[in-house]
């Protein structure tokens, strides 16, 4: 103990009192004492000098030690009280002691004194400590009360016969029960509050709690007014020591308004179900009816044409000697129209089977498919000056039959629109753009004007006459839309005279 | 050279002189048989209705098969030819305006020999009728007549 031990010494002898004080330093005790030999001194000094220890002698001219002692019960009964007398008999000192005195000792055997002293200031310690440790508990207890009272979840506690120990008030605002209605009854008096179609959900939740819970489970219980509502809990065992279970907590909620908002959910989301199925339906049918269309545009269309090829034909042939030159003419364009209508026909066929047809992904070399068709190209006009530069790996995730039909659309392009100029190149590569691979084919044929690139893509748009290039209009149609079903972006650069490139990704 | 007849199934008049003529053009002399819809191809082949006088032991050399035709349509008309054992082994070749991937499939799931789109182009489909000529009725050796079991 760092500060010194306050000593009040009551006693009317001054040297008795330096006894007492010299036997305390002699053993190296810590303190300061005060003498005081009056009541009135006695009682201030217990005020004003705020001991730790009190040594009292018997009998003092106008005061006496049991006097003191009874004061000290009545105002501090905390502070050890220590009576040092000359003489004491035997029936005086158990009165003393069963007054609430600490000790005693004998002014004849002050050795006495220190052990004594020691003792008492020690227990005194331990007294204030327990003092303080109750406290502290009792604080914490009602802290804890305080938070289960005042919950707006339902806290109730059962013993080991399930009888309801404890219940928050909360169950008044919950349930609609006063405590007192629900405390002291039984768990089994309870049950006739479930519904009885959770009953059994709850009886076997109930036997199950044991020291494996916490467990958890929902079930329908009756409002005190009698309507019904969805409750959730989760039971806690209570263990002794031993680990025996003398009961349970358990921390009800109510969840009618979330079952409610789930119930809600769960209609939209069928709701849902069912617009997207009719919608999936509408879609099919409608695909169907596009492919019949397409079936209808491709036989009903071209059987007419075909009769107007053929009969003009005919005509041409069977009366040839009836036709001037400019009839003949006139035929041949009749024919001639014919034929172009029947390749937008087919061309059209084509863009809507590309765009109905199934995806199959799989790995692709588009480098080696860029050296075949190049081959190809080459092998269809042996005599013409072009020179194809080819990048090796450009492999892709991709429908092998559509990324074909996407660098021959591209490459046929290049090979077309490079055809004016006396020798060209054709190139194949691949670049980066934001961290991921570009592919592009790249030509420096007649090229275009870059505010006509918006055109490009459009299907039957055309840059140029079909007398400067021949083409139907279809295929960097037919590019974007294998590109877009790709997940991929497909744009260009030209400038005219110097040639074109296409961009695309995968 | 098979001198049997060619039994030409289409119900498009047009489409049947347009045919014809393409035939004649080509120097193919056999003799033609028109037959407007499936229910008179069918008869013709197996005798029966207006054609119930018929020798049916004679087989048609060729059957120019057109897809969509009043009353039983080509692919049944294909159906019930493969199916007879009279006419399993018949050179059938489907001249359709159509080359709709199902329709493809579903003749040649059927036995068709060949399956020619008509093309809107009169010369070319000339070229086609006369090699049609060509393989059908002078390089190809027919399965001979009878019962043949598979």
């Amino acid at each position: 103990m760092n500060e010194k031990t306050k000593i009040l010494i009551l006693e009317d002898v001054p040297l008795d009192a330096e006894l007492m004080e010299h036997e305390l330093y002699r053993e190296k005790l810590q303190f300061e004492s005060l003498r005081v030999e009056t009541r009135e001194d006695f009682i201030n000094e217990l005020e004003n000098f705020k001991p730790d220890l009190i040594l009292a002698d018997h009998s003092l001219p106008k005061f006496d030690g049991l006097s003191a002692l009874k004061i000290v019960e009545k105002k501090c009964p905390q502070i050890p009280f220590i009576f040092v007398s000359g003489k004491i008999g035997e029936e005086f000192a158990v009165e003393v002691l069963r007054e609430g005195a600490t000790d005693y000792v004998l002014k004849n055997n002050l050795s006495k004194l220190v052990p004594a002293v020691e003792r008492a200031l020690k227990e005194a310690n331990e007294q204030i400590e327990l003092k303080m440790a109750e406290e502290a508990l009792r604080n914490r207890e009602e802290q804890l009360r305080m938070i289960t009272d005042n919950m707006l979840d339902v806290v109730a506690q059962i013993d080991g016969d399930g009888t309801l120990q404890y219940v928050s008030p909360s169950v008044k605002t919950n349930l609609g029960y006063e405590p007192e209605y629900i405390l002291g009854k039984s768990i089994s008096e309870l049950l006739n509050l479930i519904n009885s179609d959770d009953l059994e959900k709850v009886k076997s939740t109930f036997r199950a709690v044991d020291r494996s819970s916490p467990n958890k489970l929902e079930f329908r219980c009756q409002h005190a007014d009698g309507h019904n509502m969805w409750l959730e809990s989760i039971g806690n065992p209570l263990l002794d020591d031993e680990g025996k279970i003398i009961g349970a907590i358990f921390a009800i909620r109510d969840i009618t308004e979330r079952k409610k908002a789930e119930k809600e959910l769960k209609k939209y989301h069928e709701q849902l179900e069912k617009m997207v199925e009719a919608r999936t339906a509408e879609l099919e049918a409608i695909n169907k009816e596009l492919e019949s269309f397409s079936f209808s545009v491709s036989h009903d269309l071209r059987a007419p044409l075909r009769r107007i090829d053929g009969f003009s034909q005919a005509l041409l042939e069977d009366h040839e000697d009836k036709l001037d030159p400019q009839g003949k003419d006139y035929l041949n364009r009749v024919r001639l129209s014919a034929q172009r209508m029947a390749e937008l026909i087919d061309d059209m066929l084509k863009l809507s089977r590309l765009t109905r047809s199934e995806m199959h992904r799989e790995k692709v070399d588009l480098s080696e498919m860029a050296d075949t068709i190049a081959k190809e190209l080459q092998n269809t006009q042996p005599e013409r000056q072009v020179e194809f530069l080819i990048e090796d790996g450009a492999i892709v995730n991709g429908d092998a039959r559509l990324l074909r039909a996407t660098l021959e659309n591209l490459f046929n392009n290049a090979w077309k629109f490079t055809s004016k100029h006396p020798s060209a190149r054709i190139e194949f590569g691949i670049t980066e753009y934001n961290g991921k691979p570009v592919y592009f084919v790249k030509d420096d044929g007649s090229g275009f004007d870059m505010k006509d690139v918006d055109k490009l893509f459009k299907p039957f748009q055309r840059l140029h006459t079909s007398d400067e290039f021949a083409g139907s209009g279809i295929g960097l149609a037919t590019v974007q839309r294998i590109i877009h079903r790709h997940g991929g972006l497909v744009w260009a650069e030209g400038e005219l005279e110097k040639g074109a490139t296409f961009y695309f990704t995968i | 050279m098979n001198k049997g007849v060619i039994l030409l199934v289409e119900d498009d008049p047009d489409d049947a002189d347009l045919t014809i003529r393409a035939l004649n053009k080509s120097n193919i002399k056999n003799e033609i048989v028109l037959a407007q819809d499936g229910v008179e191809a069918l008869d013709y082949v197996f005798g029966s209705g207006i054609y119930a006088e018929r020798d049916t032991t004679v087989i048609p050399a060729v059957i120019l098969l057109d897809l969509k035709l009043p009353k039983i349509d080509g692919i049944e008309v294909l159906r019930r030819i493969r199916k007879d054992d009279r006419t399993r082994n018949t050179t059938v070749v489907v001249l359709s305006s159509s080359k709709e991937e199902k329709d493809v499939l579903e003749c040649y799931k059927l036995c068709a020999n060949s399956y020619i789109q008509k093309p809107v182009n009169f010369n070319q489909f000339m070229d086609t009728v006369w090699q049609l000529g060509q393989y059908w009725l002078m390089l190809n050796e027919p399965a001979p007549a009878g019962r043949i079991s598979y």
